[in-house]
Parts: structure tokens; C-alpha cells; sequence
């Protein structure tokens, strides 16, 4: 908070910092090293030497409003060659955990995304939810006959839960995004003439080709665990639209036959997003301490993930390997997963594919992206 | 009040300015000293300096006093070629065993050079930092002291060739001679081990040793003086160019727990010094200096002020964390975040001087004593009788060490042992 030229500390801020992964944010003397050996920063006005500086004055409002927190990748080469083991990359990481609560609207939400303790609670309400669906449309007894999900939850049953919950998020995202991006806006305006179009394709090509993860050193092996996981979870994504348009339009129903076109991408996505989330799951447990420390955040959003990933594979072997009971019970787990990762995406790490873009686009449309 | 009668000498570990420094007080005030040290002569560091910051003398002045101090006091004796073994027993009767390098130039040595002529071998000058070369039979300074030549026994083919024993119309050289045992009685015995600059080149990100153009601060105190490798020409190594454009990199290997955890204390200074070389040289050159926080304690601050008035120095604040060469000029490309607003930039600069640290000479896993953190001797957890001084203890600058020797003399002296 900037007053007539005195700093206000915001020493929660700085404590929720070092309880998030920013625990040796004090330990920085500004020496700069790791503006250099940057290679994702902008030359002007380079992070994130300037970051380490605002988190230890507690200056929230210049670090969640900022878009050069996001231009971060975690590459891990500021913390490598840091003289002091001030690890700037997980100071800056912190910053992004401090910022998923803080940009949440609703800001509850935020928080209860943020504690351990809230974490029962918030996967029970999924769970709470399908048994009531189940319930109240045919009880929960197991389907009789060839394993068919559809007979447990038929599609227009899940669509009416799924959909109200996507429209939850899509419009939680709209919100937290439009208050990030007005607060980058309040610290530094937009030039009139930027070239919003232009931004986005810049971020789009940046973003498939991932072009920052190569630039990264000590960590450069988790582009590919990215990049995996990215590909398969686009793939899974269109593969859920595709069935949806396969029910509704030309009524071809599941279960899809294997060599079905939109059954083969779902595998092949299936498979490539299982083998990114291992690659990433491996490299955080076995790694040499190049992917940061692992916060509540990493692991929460990784699991999910992963488990979500798992109980997809498992629901279509156990139904190809005609196991009824397992089928069914895992189909309802990852049912549970898809819910809990939708629902609150806005508020956990996923969301920081949004708002990651959007401090993209800004940095690009800002004039910000030459190095 | 008894005047103690001392049965042993104080020995003396350590040639150099602190030990030198050590060996005369201890010695005015009325101690018979032992000098040991392992190279074939006495001035260790100081004695690669061009000049001392912040007078800007020399320090040979002073060594030459210092010498000719020591050449014509009774009381102090003086073993060059000697390492320490071993020290044994308690204050007031030590036992220091020595290994003797092999006598192969004597007393006789007249330093008339006829020796070096005839040498058909060279070996790499470590004294100029491997800029130079010398003969096999070389003489280290023009002023070394004992003023005899020594033979790099690594390199010498003895016997086999003897044309330096040919020549030597004094019968100064015994290629025969052997390695020896010698052990020496102290009643006190004082570390002045000091210090040796950190290797560069296991800074990975500054290019020493891969980029040509990048030297350390010593070399750059061996070029800057007269009897140095380029005769105090300061010029790049890649092709001998005269430096009009020189940058320093402070705390190259400093307060970095991947390095040196600590601060040298005094290698601002030395920086701040070695500008003024080349702005004196060349009136037409320009140095930056990039660094974390300009440290020049005490009244050296003065000095700072007197140079950042030279406006062709400039000082830049973050530090070079990347460093590269342009392969077809051999300039080197730094690049700092200059953190007063003008971002993150390269420089391209004729040569880059790394403002490298001191790293105790001690830090050998098989030394004696108790060492700190850092390496450094621990002089208060050191038994009664046994005393550290200098950098073997502290990083320090010239001024600071010979203040400490005074000290360490005396309390050597009042610690009693053979009293």
C-alpha cells in the first residue's frame, strides 16, 4: 500500500508468504543475481530481484496486482544461483498461492481453498451432492447388465449437475479475473493504443509451443511433464464436448467404440495426461530440489489431477475388464474428482492457467514482453 | 617487575607481511624468533601488489625495510624452503618438525642470473598468476629475499642436464642435494598462514577460465606492476590490447553460501585501487565497477569519495551474474540489473576483472587447529602458547593484519612460556 511515499507494511502478508513456500524470503540482499539469470523476464524493469524487495516491505497490493509474478515459470534458476538460499522462485510462487486467495470472489472461497483443514469439508459437498442426484433418480443400487455409466447417470442427469457447476466456475473466473486485471490496470495503465488482439495471439503461440518452460535451466525438464499434461487435458476437454455433441446431436451413445475416433483421442489424451502428471509427481518427490519446495497448493491441484486422471483410466479398464462393482464405484470417484476440480478451479492452482494468461496478455499488450 | 628471560624463540609460521610483521615486533621486544617459511622466499601476498590502497604507495618501501630490518637483527633467523610437519608439546617447549625442501641453491648465490640464462627448462610463473613463464633456476622479484635463486624441482632435469651448475662461478648450486628433516624448539609458536585468492573458476556464471578476457584481481595487481608479466602494461590476455574499457565484478565468489559465505573486507577496495591503474595508464580509459554494496569501512571511505569522483569511473549497483564473449573481438559481454531504474543490460567491456575473495590457506582438511565456519583459525578456541594472526584468522586488509601482529607478538611474548 503506497501512502504519500511511505510503505505500509502488511505483515499478514508477508506471513501468509512464508507460511505458502517463501519461508527465506528475508534472507535476499539485493544483489541481483537473479533479475540476470533470468531468462523469462523482461529486461525492463526485470524480476525478480524488485519482487523479493516487495514481499519483504509487505507490499501486497504491487505483488498480487502484478502481472511480472505470473510472467514467473518456477524455473528455479533465481533460486540456483542465489547467493544467499533466499529462493526467489518460491517467494514468487507464494506470492501466486497468496494470490489465489486473495483474487477469489467469492473471497470465501479463496480461503477455504487455502487451509488443509477445509479440505474434507469441500470434497464432501461433491460427494454429497451425486448421492443426493443418485438418490433421487434410481437409487443406489449397482445397474443391471453390460457395465453402461450412463444406466448409473444417464447423460442429461450429469449435464444438469455439471453444467450449473461449469457456469459456477466459468462465472467465479470471470470475476476474479476482471478484479486482477483492473488491479494491474490501477498500477500501471494500459497504453491507449495497445494492441489487445495482437496480446492474445502472441499469448496463444506462446502458450501451446511453450516457449517461456524452454527457456528455463534448472528446471527444464518439467516443459515436458507440462506440455504432456497440457496436450492430453485439451484432448480430454474436447473429447468431453465431442460426446456431448455425439448425444445431443447425432445421437451415438456410450460407451464409444475403441477405434471411434473421439473414444481414440480421449485414450491418447488420457495417456498423455497420466504420463505429464507422473513425470511431475516423480520430479517433485525424487527431484534435487529443482522444482521449489511443494506447498498445500502444489500438492492439492497435483493430486486432484492425478487422482482425477487415475479413476478415469480405472472406470474404462474395470468397465472393459467387466467388473461391475469396481466400475461403478470408481466411475463415482472420478465423477467426485471432475466436480471437485471444476468447481473450484477458480480458487486453487488451476487457476493459474487463467490468470497466467491474462498477465501474459497485459505484459504483451503493455509493451512488456521484449527482452 | 622481572624482565622474562626467554629459553626458546617464538616461532613463526609464515612468511609474509603478518608473520614478517610478527617476527620484528617479537623480536624488538626482545624474543629470539624462528621464521619458517615453505617458499624459497620471504613477502608472500603483499609482495604481487602494485600498490597499496589507500596511499597508493608501493609496498616495497615497506618490504625493503622490513628486510633489511630482518637481514641485520641478531635475534631473528630465518628458514625459507621449510613446510611444517607437524608442531608438538605444550607452551614454553614446542617441538616444530619441518620438511626441508632440497638446498639446491646455497648461501653462495651471488643473483648474478648466469644460472637463468643457461636453463634450458621453463615452468609456469605462478607468482605472476600463469601469465609468464620463468626458467627452472628463476628468481621470484628482483627484490626476493634471501636474494638466491631457486630451482623448481617439478621441472629441473638435475643431473641429467647441470648446465645452470656449469655455469655458476660460485659453486652456489648442489643438484644432489636432498630433501630434508629439521625440527625447531619454540616456546611460542604464532600462525601467519594467510591467504590465497578464491578460485574463479568455480564460478561457474563469470566465464573464468572459458572467457579469455576475464581475469582475477590478482593478475590484474601482477600486470599493473613493473615487475610483473606485462611490465605494468595493462593488456588483454586474447590479444594484448591495450584495456581502455574494464569492468569489475565485486563479491565474484563473496557472501555467497555457494562460495565464500563471508565478506573479504577488502576487495572494494582493491577494485576502487585498480581502477585508478588504468585511469592513470590511460587517461582516455573508463571503468565500472558492478556491486552488491560498495564496502570501504572506516576512514577508507575517503578513499571511495576520491575516486567516484573521477567521472570516468562509474559504479553500477547489482551484481554480473552472467558473462560471455563476443568470439570475434574477445570483448566480454557482462550483464548486470542495473537496480537504480535502468534494467537489465549487457556491457560489453575490453576485459573484466573479478574482484575474487580470500580463502584461508589453512582450509586443508589435515590442518591442527580449531577453524571457524569459514575456515578460518579459530584463535579462541587455540591452546595456551599457540597464537593466529593475520588473514589465517580473519580477512583482512595490510593495515589491519600488521596491527593484529603487533598484538599477536606481544601476547606470544606475555603468554610465558619459558619464562
Amino acid at each position: 500500500m503506497d501512502s504519500g511515499g511511505f510503505i505500509e507494511p502488511d505483515l499478514a502478508f508477508i506471513a501468509e508468504l512464508k507460511k505458502n513456500g517463501g519461508g527465506d524470503l528475508k534472507k535476499c540482499y539485493q544483489c541481483a543475481t537473479c533479475s540476470v539469470v533470468c531468462n523469462v523476464t523482461p529486461d525492463d524493469h526485470p524480476f525478480p530481484r524488485k519482487e523479493m524487495m516487495l514481499a519483504q516491505w509487505g507490499a501486497a497490493d504491487q505483488l498480487v496486482y502484478s502481472p511480472d509474478v505470473w510472467l514467473c515459470h518456477n524455473c528455479g534458476d533465481c533460486t540456483a544461483n542465489c547467493p544467499r538460499g533466499a529462493k526467489p522462485a518460491d517467494v514468487l510462487a507464494a506470492v501466486r498461492n497468496a494470490s489465489f486467495r486473495q483474487l477469489a470472489v467469492p473471497q470465501v472461497m479463496g480461503s477455504m481453498l487455502s487451509v488443509p483443514a477445509w479440505l474434507l469439508p469441500i470434497l464432501a459437498v461433491p460427494v454429497a451432492i451425486l448421492l443426493l442426484v443418485l438418490a433421487s433418480s434410481g437409487g443406489l443400487a449397482l445397474p443391471e447388465g453390460t457395465i453402461t455409466y450412463s444406466k448409473l447417470f444417464p447423460i442429461w442427469l450429469i449435464d444438469s449437475v455439471f453444467v450449473p457447476v461449469g457456469i459456477f466456475a466459468v462465472t467465479a473466473s470471470f470475476l476474479s479475473i476482471k478484479k486482477f486485471w483492473k488491479g494491474m490496470e490501477r498500477l500501471s495503465p494500459l497504453p491507449r493504443d495497445a494492441d489487445m488482439m495482437a496480446a492474445v495471439k502472441d499469448t496463444v503461440v506462446e502458450i501451446i509451443f511453450h516457449k517461456k518452460f524452454a527457456k528455463c535451466e534448472a528446471n527444464s525438464q518439467r516443459r515436458w511433464g507440462h506440455m504432456l499434461f497440457f496436450f492430453g487435458f485439451i484432448a480430454l476437454f474436447i473429447t468431453t464436448n465431442m460426446v456431448m455433441a455425439y448425444h445431443y446431436v447425432l445421437d451415438r451413445q456410450t460407451p464409444l467404440h475403441l477405434l471411434d475416433p473421439v473414444k481414440m483421442l480421449g485414450n491418447l489424451g488420457a495417456v498423455a495426461a497420466f504420463a505429464g502428471v507422473t513425470w511431475v509427481v516423480l520430479r517433485r518427490i525424487f527431484g534435487k530440489g529443482e522444482t521449489g519446495s511443494a506447498t498445500y497448493y502444489d500438492w492439492t491441484f497435483i493430486l486432484a489431477l492425478y487422482l482425477t486422471i487415475l479413476t478415469g483410466i480405472g472406470s474404462e479398464l474395470a468397465r472393459l475388464a467387466d467388473m461391475p462393482g469396481m466400475a461403478y464405484t470408481v466411475y463415482f470417484m472420478h465423477l467426485t474428482l471432475i466436480f471437485f476440480l471444476l468447481a473450484y478451479m477458480p480458487f486453487s492452482k488451476f487457476s493459474h492457467m487463467m490468470y497466467r494468461a491474462a498477465a501474459m496478455v497485459f505484459s504483451v499488450a503493455a509493451g512488456r514482453n521484449r527482452q | 617487575m622481572v624482565t622474562p628471560v626467554r629459553k626458546k624463540p617464538i616461532a613463526v609460521i609464515g612468511g609474509g607481511i603478518s608473520g614478517i610483521t610478527v617476527a620484528l615486533e617479537a623480536a624488538d621486544t626482545g624474543a629470539d624468533v624462528v621464521l619458517v617459511e615453505k617458499e624459497p622466499w620471504l613477502g608472500g601476498r603483499v609482495f604481487m601488489m602494485h600498490r597499496y590502497f589507500p596511499k597508493l604507495c608501493s609496498p616495497l618501501c615497506g618490504m625493503e625495510i622490513n628486510f633489511r630490518r630482518i637481514r641485520t637483527n641478531p635475534k631473528i633467523r630465518v628458514i625459507t624452503g621449510a613446510a611444517v610437519e607437524s608442531v608438538s608439546g605444550a607452551s614454553g617447549d614446542f617441538k616444530i618438525a619441518l620438511n626441508m625442501a632440497a638446498e639446491l641453491v646455497n648461501a653462495d648465490c651471488t643473483s648474478c642470473g648466469k644460472c637463468t640464462a643457461a636453463c634450458p627448462e621453463t615452468r609456469v610463473d605462478d607468482f605472476n598468476m600463469g601469465m609468464s613463464e620463468t626458467k627452472a633456476i628463476y628468481l621470484r622479484h628482483p627484490m626476493a629475499y634471501p636474494a638466491r635463486y631457486a630451482i623448481d624441482a617439478g621441472v629441473c632435469k638435475g643431473t641429467k642436464c647441470a648446465k645452470c651448475a656449469d655455469v655458476c662461478e660460485y659453486g652456489a648450486i648442489n643438484l644432489n642435494a636432498k630433501v630434508a628433516a629439521m625440527t625447531v624448539e619454540a616456546s611460542g609458536v604464532v600462525y601467519a598462514t594467510g591467504w590465497k585468492p578464491y578460485d574463479a573458476a568455480r564460478i561457474g556464471n563469470l566465464g573464468f577460465g572459458k572467457v579469455k578476457n576475464v581475469i582475477n584481481n590478482l593478475m590484474m595487481e601482477r600486470m599493473a606492476s613493473l615487475s610483473g608479466p606485462t611490465a605494468g602494461k595493462i593488456v588483454r590476455p586474447s590479444d594484448g590490447k591495450e584495456v581502455k574499457n574494464i569492468a569489475f565484478v565485486q563479491c565474484a565468489g563473496s557472501r555467497d553460501e555457494n562460495h565464500l559465505s563471508y565478506c573479504s573486507s577488502v576487495c572494494c577496495l582493491a577494485s576502487l585501487k585498480q581502477a585508478t591503474y588504468l585511469r592513470e595508464l590511460y587517461p582516455d580509459s573508463k571503468a565500472t565497477i558492478f556491486y552488491i554494496d560498495i564496502r570501504t569501512p572506516g576512514k577508507y571511505e575517503a578513499f571511495y569519495a576520491k575516486v567516484a569522483k573521477d567521472t570516468s569511473i562509474s559504479f553500477i549497483k547489482g551484481k554480473v551474474a552472467k558473462v560471455a564473449e563476443d568470439a570475434a573481438t574477445g570483448d566480454v559481454l557482462v550483464t548486470a540489473e542495473d537496480i537504480f531504474g535502468g534494467g537489465k543490460k549487457s556491457y560489453r567491456v575490453d576485459m573484466l576483472v573479478l574482484a575474487t575473495g580470500m580463502e584461508p590457506n589453512n582450509a586443508g582438511n589435515g590442518f591442527p587447529l580449531a577453524r571457524d565456519a569459514d575456515g578460518f583459525i579459530a584463535d579462541w578456541k587455540l591452546p595456551p602458547g599457540i597464537f593466529a594472526t593475520g588473514v589465517a584468522k580473519n580477512p583482512a586488509d595490510v593495515t589491519t593484519s600488521l596491527m593484529d601482529a603487533a598484538a599477536t607478538a606481544i601476547k606470544t611474548f606475555a603468554s610465558g612460556g619459558g619464562v
